[in-house]
C-alpha cells in the first residue's frame, strides 16, 4: 500500500544544460495504475528510473514513498520491481532461476522459493517453460517471465518501462489485458511508461503526458480525451488523432480559409481549432464546412475520409462511405460544443 | 567437370601449395633419415618416431610442455579477467591510463620478458634485499622446481594476460546494462551480480573460447621464457643447459639441431607437436561446441 510523491524532480545528463526531466511534481496514488505517456526523448524512461533509484535526481527535489524519503535509498532497498522493454532476462539461467532470482538474491526473503515460482508461473501460464533458457522463448513468453520475476517478491511498486514495445500487435493486445488483470488482482501501485496511446488509454487509471521533460497534463483517459490541455496531447490521443485546423478568430466567428463558423469565444487572431474525427458527420449540404474528398483510409469497422477544406486536410471517421468518391464535394457538420480551441503555442484556451 | 568447380582450382592449388603440401612434405621427410650431413631421402619407416617415443627426454619435454601450457594459459585467463574487472570498475580516466599500462607486456619481445623475470635480473637483488636488507634471513630459492615453474608461468602470464584482459573488457562492455539494473532493483549484491551475470557472460562467450584456443595452440610453441631460464638453473648436463627440467618441446627440437642437424628427426618431433596441439584444441572445442555454434 504505497503512494509515490515526486516533488520538483529534475534530471540532467549534461551538467544542467539540458534537462531530460524538468522540475516534475506528481502524486501517484496508492494502488493506482499510472501511465506515463510521451514520445521518445520526452524523459519518460528517465522519470521511471528516478523512481527506481537507478538515476539520481540532479537538482534538489524529493521522491517519497508514502511519507518516507527515498533520496538516499539504493534501488535494492526501495522494494520496487521493474519490467524492461528488452526483458533483461539472465541469459545463462533457466526460466525457473530467472523467476526465483529476486527471492534468492535478497537475504531478507522468507518465502519458499519452489512454491512461489510454481504459483507465479501458473498465474502467468508459463509452467511448461520453467526448465528452458530465455533464448529459446518467444518475445511474449520472455516478457511473461519478466513479469513473473517482477511479481514474485511482492514489491510495493511496479515499474514498467515500455514492456510491450518489442512485441507484435496481437501479442501486445493479449499481454495488455493480462497486465491489467494482474494489476486488478494484486492491487499494487504501478507506474507504466509507454509511447503507445492505445496502451495508455486502455490500461491507465490516470495518464501523465510528458513532453520535453515536463508534464503537460495529468488526468483520467476520459479527461485527456475530452479536454486535452495542449495541442500535442490532442494529436497524441485518439486514433486517428484530433484534427487541428488553423483558424482566424474574430468577434465570436471562426474563419477557416473563407468559410465561417459561429462559435462564442473570447479569442481573437490566429488560433488552432481542434475537432475529433469521430465527432464530425457528413451531411448532404448546409453543413458548417465543406470541402473536397482527397482519399480514404479503410479501418475495417470504420472508414476515414480525408477531406481538403481550403488548405487544411481534415479526417472524418464514418461507418459507411457508400456513394462518396474521390473528388466529391462534401459538406460536414458537428456540434460546436465539440470544438476545442488552442493558442498557436499549443496551450488550451480553457 | 561442371564449370563452377573449375573456378575453385586456383584456390585449391594455393591451399595445397601453402597449407597441405608442406605438412605432407614434412611427414614424408620424417619417414626418412634426412640430415644436413646425410641428405638422403631413403625411407626408414617409422624409425624416427620410434626413436622419439623411446627417448625419455622427449617424454619429459612433453610433460613439461603440457604442464606449462595448462598452467600459464589458466593463469593468463584468471589474471586477465581480474584485470578486466579492475579496469571496467574504475573511472574513465584511470581506465585509459591503466589499460595502456597493462597492455605494454604484449609489445615486449618474449625473450626480454624471459630475461627480465629470470633469477639473476630480479631475484638476485630481491633476495639480497630480503636476506640482508630486511634481515629476514629468508630468500626466494629459484632453483626449486615448484618455484621456477611458477615463475615461468607467471612470466608467460605477464606477457599474455593483457590479451585476455582486452577480450574480457570487450565482453563486459557488451553485457546489456539492463541486466545489472534488473539485478539492482531485485536486491542483488555486487558479488551476486558478478557471479550470476558477469562471470557466466565471460566464460560462455565465443570470443573468450577462440582466444583460449589461439593461446593454447600458441603456448605449445613456448620457447623464449624457458630458454632464458634454462641458463640460470645450473643444471648444465647437456650443451650447457638442462634438458630434464624446463626443456619444452620447442627446446628439445632446438637442441637437437646442434649435433648434425637431423632434419628428419626434427620434423618427426614437429609432427608430434602438431598432433598434440590439434588434440588439445579439439578438446577445448568440444567442451565449448555449444557456444561456438
Amino acid at each position: 500500500m504505497t503512494s509515490i510523491s515526486l516533488q520538483s524532480i529534475s534530471k540532467s545528463f549534461d551538467n544542467n544544460k539540458n534537462f531530460a526531466v524538468n522540475d516534475i511534481t506528481l502524486k501517484i496514488l496508492d494502488k493506482e495504475f499510472l501511465v506515463i505517456l510521451g514520445e521518445s526523448g520526452s524523459g519518460k524512461s528517465s522519470l521511471l528510473r528516478l523512481i527506481a533509484g537507478l538515476e539520481e535526481p540532479t537538482l534538489p527535489g524529493d521522491i517519497l514513498f508514502d511519507s518516507k524519503n527515498m533520496k538516499e535509498v539504493p534501488p535494492r532497498n526501495r522494494d520496487v520491481s521493474m519490467v524492461f522493454q528488452s526483458y533483461a532476462l539472465f541469459p545463462n539461467m533457466t526460466v525457473f532461476d530467472n523467476i526465483a532470482f529476486p527471492l534468492v538474491a535478497s537475504e531478507s526473503n522468507k518465502l519458499d522459493v519452489d512454491t512461489e515460482v510454481k504459483r507465479i508461473s501458473s498465474l502467468l501460464k508459463i509452467e511448461d517453460l520453467l526448465e528452458r533458457k530465455p533464448s529459446t522463448l518467444s518475445g511474449g513468453e520472455q516478457q511473461r517471465v519478466g513479469l513473473g520475476r517482477a511479481i514474485i517478491k511482492q514489491p510495493k511498486v511496479f515499474l514498467m518501462d515500455e514492456p510491450l514495445s518489442n512485441l507484435d500487435a496481437a501479442l501486445r493486445a493479449e499481454l495488455r489485458t493480462e497486465i491489467k488483470k494482474l494489476h486488478n488482482k494484486l492491487q499494487v501501485t504501478t507506474v507504466y511508461v509507454t509511447h503507445d496511446q492505445t496502451e495508455a488509454m486502455t490500461m491507465a487509471d490516470r495518464i501523465a503526458i510528458l513532453k520535453d521533460g515536463k508534464i503537460i497534463q495529468v488526468g483520467t483517459p476520459e479527461e485527456i480525451y475530452n479536454n486535452p490541455a495542449h495541442s500535442s496531447t490532442a494529436e497524441f490521443i485518439g486514433s486517428p488523432p484530433m484534427n487541428l485546423i488553423k483558424v482566424q478568430a474574430d468577434n465570436n466567428i471562426l474563419t477557416v480559409g473563407s468559410q465561417k463558423i459561429a462559435f462564442s469565444n473570447s479569442a481573437s487572431g490566429s488560433i488552432v481549432m481542434g475537432l475529433r474525427p469521430e465527432n464530425i458527420t457528413v451531411v448532404g449540404n448546409n453543413g458548417k464546412l465543406s470541402g473536397t474528398v482527397s482519399f480514404f483510409e479503410y479501418l475495417g469497422d470504420s472508414k476515414i475520409i480525408n477531406l481538403t477544406i481550403e488548405d487544411e486536410l481534415i479526417k472524418i471517421k464514418v461507418s459507411d462511405t457508400t456513394g462518396i468518391s474521390i473528388g466529391d464535394k462534401l459538406s460536414i457538420d458537428f456540434n460546436v460544443e465539440d470544438i476545442r480551441l488552442f493558442h498557436v503555442n499549443g496551450n488550451s484556451m480553457k | 567437370m561442371k564449370t563452377p568447380y573449375g573456378f575453385l582450382i586456383p584456390t585449391l592449388f594455393l591451399i595445397f601449395l601453402v597449407g597441405i603440401g608442406p605438412v605432407l612434405q614434412s611427414f614424408l621427410l620424417s619417414l626418412s633419415e634426412f640430415s644436413l650431413l646425410n641428405p638422403s631421402m631413403s625411407p626408414v619407416g617409422f624409425h624416427n618416431y620410434i626413436a622419439l617415443l623411446t627417448d625419455s627426454i622427449f617424454w619429459n619435454a612433453i610433460q613439461v610442455t603440457l604442464f606449462l601450457v595448462i598452467g600459464s594459459v589458466l593463469l593468463e585467463l584468471i589474471v586477465g579477467i581480474f584485470l578486466a574487472l579492475l579496469i571496467t570498475n574504475s573511472g574513465s580516466r584511470s581506465r585509459r591510463v591503466f589499460s595502456s599500462i597493462f597492455v605494454i607486456p604484449i609489445a615486449i619481445a618474449p625473450i626480454v620478458t624471459g630475461i627480465l623475470w629470470s633469477p639473476n635480473s630480479v631475484f638476485d637483488d630481491l633476495n639480497t634485499l630480503l636476506y640482508y636488507g630486511l634481515s629476514l634471513g629468508a630468500y626466494i630459492d629459484t632453483s626449486i622446481p615448484s618455484t621456477y615453474y611458477s615463475l615461468i608461468m607467471i612470466s608467460d602470464a605477464y606477457i599474455w594476460a593483457p590479451l585476455f584482459m582486452l577480450v574480457t573488457v570487450a565482453i563486459i562492455h557488451s553485457i546489456p546494462k539492463e541486466l545489472y539494473e534488473a539485478a539492482d532493483v531485485m536486491g542483488a549484491s555486487a558479488w551476486t551480480k558478478f557471479q550470476k551475470i558477469t562471470f557466466p557472460a565471460i566464460i560462455s562467450s565465443p570470443i573468450i573460447v577462440v582466444t583460449l584456443l589461439l593461446r593454447t595452440a600458441d603456448a605449445f610453441r613456448m620457447f623464449e621464457v624457458p630458454y632464458a631460464w634454462s641458463f640460470w638453473l645450473g643444471q648444465d648436463s647437456i650443451l650447457g643447459s638442462p634438458v630434464d627440467t624446463v626443456s619444452v618441446l620447442m627446446w628439445k627440437m632446438f637442441s637437437s639441431t646442434l649435433y648434425d642437424f637431423p632434419i628428419a628427426q626434427i620434423t618427426a618431433m614437429a609432427i608430434v607437436l602438431l598432433i598434440i596441439t590439434l588434440a588439445t584444441c579439439s578438446l577445448v572445442l568440444r567442451r565449448y561446441s555449444n557456444v561456438l555454434e
